[in-house]
């Protein structure tokens, strides 16, 4: 899939947690009070040096997210899929999200692209979650994202807006 | 020999969540933890082809193999192991492993299965049998696609996996239940060559019969025409139906199931008394009707309706498959090598139906990759009708001729040594 970029922001310091082989995109939502953790590691003063000059913070486990896998629900609380992939523009910044929508046991779903506005993070209690403005209804009739189809422009579903609008595609396509 | 039978049964019904918990569903488990779709492919394409390398040799081995129950234990026990690894170990090289070995237990395991059968019940009575196989086999599909749908709702995804392992060791006391002392010919066949006739020393032979390889065509075609219909007929649910759509695929799954498990004893005696092919006939003539039915319904709850049909062809081909191959190898020692060759074709036709119809449905439509397997269904029906003999042992091949009426299906039983 060549099209989708590497999961990381531009001019932000990621802390790259776990060790997973497969590695999820981890988002960075703290605020900038979180730059400065208590309880970091003893050695982080010392990093400065071992990384060659390269700086290294540590952030809080709860401020940071993996976002692949994540499970997306409806305001009403509909089980509305899980994120599988992220698509950004080319100023680096996440335009969509691709969901997997439906089905039962793995049967009948499909992928949906979905605008990254219609997603809310501020669950709060419901870490393990990610809103979405949109509703089963609104989705369920949404077109296929193929990631192969490399010569069409992507459907992406957002949410209603004040003013006309029409899920376009991304124009930097 | 009771016992033993009744071994049988719950081994088809607890073998059956073998293939749920693998299927599709193990894309979701992957999501869930955080794979990329890329990775997800990979492992999958990883089984996939692996199920299709391994259905040779896996046969070869069944028949190889002096104990039947050995192979058969042998392969829940890898069944078992991969679902653990993928339960608690989910990275690249674990899953694919996992996914490969899964693969080869299943092209061993289900060969197994039905040389058990045979050598439990023998040539005469294997219809019969083979019936009482797929009725529990539905009804342990029934059963674990809701019990993993509720597990994964509730418990979660790796919850599936370790109930997966956890039903193989019911599956492992049935086949303790299975008495090595009520397994004749086959086993003894191995142990003895001296009892088989002249000429059935282990050879390819059998792949040149021109009914093995009609069947295969055949049963490869059907699989082309049928593997895609429920995965575009679910797409489809999940665009039109709203909250339900999940319970409403759920019911697509479902009701084939409870189907095969109604009619399946009573098709095994019909092959017993009428033959092999009007079955063969049914199972094949059903599958264009489901096709144009699709394809011209919207309704998701009316499609549940035609899923029933599903269950008609399902039992027909779950039982004829062992059972013509059996016909077909009779006394050559090639029972399951056979099978894994028919294996192949089907394994063959449904990868390629998926793909297939996928594209069509891109392209143009889930109306026209419906009607394009429908006419894939008319095309093997034909070929069924025209290149496949009756195979049924022909001892009793012209008391069925002169009473279409129902005759008893063991008419046949005194021409068996």
């Amino acid at each position: 899939m060549p099209r989708i970029r590497n999961l990381s922001f531009n001019g932000r310091r990621l802390s790259l947690l776990g060790g997973s082989t497969i590695i999820a995109g981890t988002f960075f939502v703290g605020l900038a009070a979180a730059q400065t953790p208590s309880g970091a590691p003893a050695d982080q003063a010392a990093g400065g040096t071992a990384l060659n000059g390269a700086s290294l913070d540590y952030f809080p486990r709860d401020h940071l997210f993996r976002i692949l896998g994540k499970d997306v629900l409806s305001a009403k609380g509909e089980d509305m899929g899980r994120i599988v992939d992220v698509l950004f523009d080319e100023k680096g910044e996440p335009h969509a999200a691709v969901i997997d929508f439906g089905g039962f046991l793995g049967v009948g779903s499909r992928k949906i692209a979905i605008s990254w506005s219609a997603l809310r993070f501020d669950l709060g209690e419901k870490k393990n979650a990610i809103a979405l403005d949109l509703d089963r209804e609104q989705l369920k009739a949404a077109p296929e994202y193929k990631s192969a189809e490399s010569d069409k422009p992507i459907p992406v579903v957002a949410q209603p807006q004040p003013a006309p609008h029409e899920p376009a595609a991304d124009p930097s396509r | 020999m009771t016992r033993s039978l009744r071994g049988l049964d719950w081994l088809n019904f607890f073998v059956a969540n073998f293939q749920t918990g693998f299927g599709p569903f193990i894309s979701v488990y992957l999501t869930g933890v955080g794979w990329t779709q890329g990775a997800i492919g990979a492992a999958l394409s990883a089984g996939t082809v692996a199920g299709m390398v391994s259905q040779v040799p896996g046969g070869i081995l069944v028949d190889a193999v002096r104990s039947k129950r050995a192979a058969a234990g042998a392969a829940i026990v890898a069944i078992m192991a991969s679902a653990l690894a993928i339960a608690l170990w989910p990275a690249l090289l674990p899953i694919a492993v996992a996914e490969v070995l899964h693969a080869f237990a299943s092209s061993v395991l289900g060969p197994a299965i039905a040389a058990l059968s045979l050598a439990l019940v023998g040539h005469s009575v294997l219809g019969e049998r083979l019936g009482r196989n797929a009725r529990y086999l539905a009804i342990g599909n029934a059963f674990a696609a809701a019990l993993m749908g509720t597990f994964g709702y509730y418990v979660g995804e790796r919850a599936v996996f370790l109930l997966t392992a956890a039903l193989g060791i019911p599956a492992l006391a049935a086949i303790q239940m299975i008495s090595s002392a009520h397994l004749s010919s086959t086993e003894v066949s191995k142990t003895a060559p001296t009892s088989r006739p002249e000429g059935t020393v282990w050879s390819w032979r059998f792949l040149t019969d021109r009914r093995l390889l009609a069947y295969a065509a055949c049963a490869s075609l059907f699989q082309l025409a049928n593997a895609a219909m429920l995965p575009i007929a679910a797409g489809m649910v999940t665009k039109r139906a709203g909250s339900e759509a999940s319970l409403v695929i759920a019911a697509c799954i479902v009701a084939p199931q409870a189907v095969t498990a109604a009619i399946s004893p009573r098709v095994g005696r019909i092959a017993e008394a009428w033959g092999r092919k009007p079955i063969l006939l049914l199972g094949f003539g059903v599958l264009p009707i489901r096709g144009i039915l699709f394809a011209g319904i919207a309704d998701p709850y009316v499609m549940v309706l035609i899923q029933f049909l599903d269950g008609l062809s399902a039992a027909a081909l779950g039982i004829l498959t062992p059972l013509i191959v059996a016909d077909i190898t009779r006394d050559t020692g090639a029972y399951t090598t056979a099978l894994g060759v028919v294996g192949l074709a089907i394994g063959g036709g449904a990868t390629l139906s998926t793909t297939a119809a996928g594209l069509i449905a891109d392209h143009l439509g889930s109306e026209a990759a419906f009607l394009g397997l429908a006419a894939v269904g008319v095309f093997a029906t034909l070929l069924v009708a025209g290149l496949m003999p009756e195979t049924r042992p022909s001892g009793n091949h012209s008391a069925a001729m002169s009473g279409a009426s129902g005759l008893p299906g063991f008419s046949n039983s005194a021409g068996d040594p």
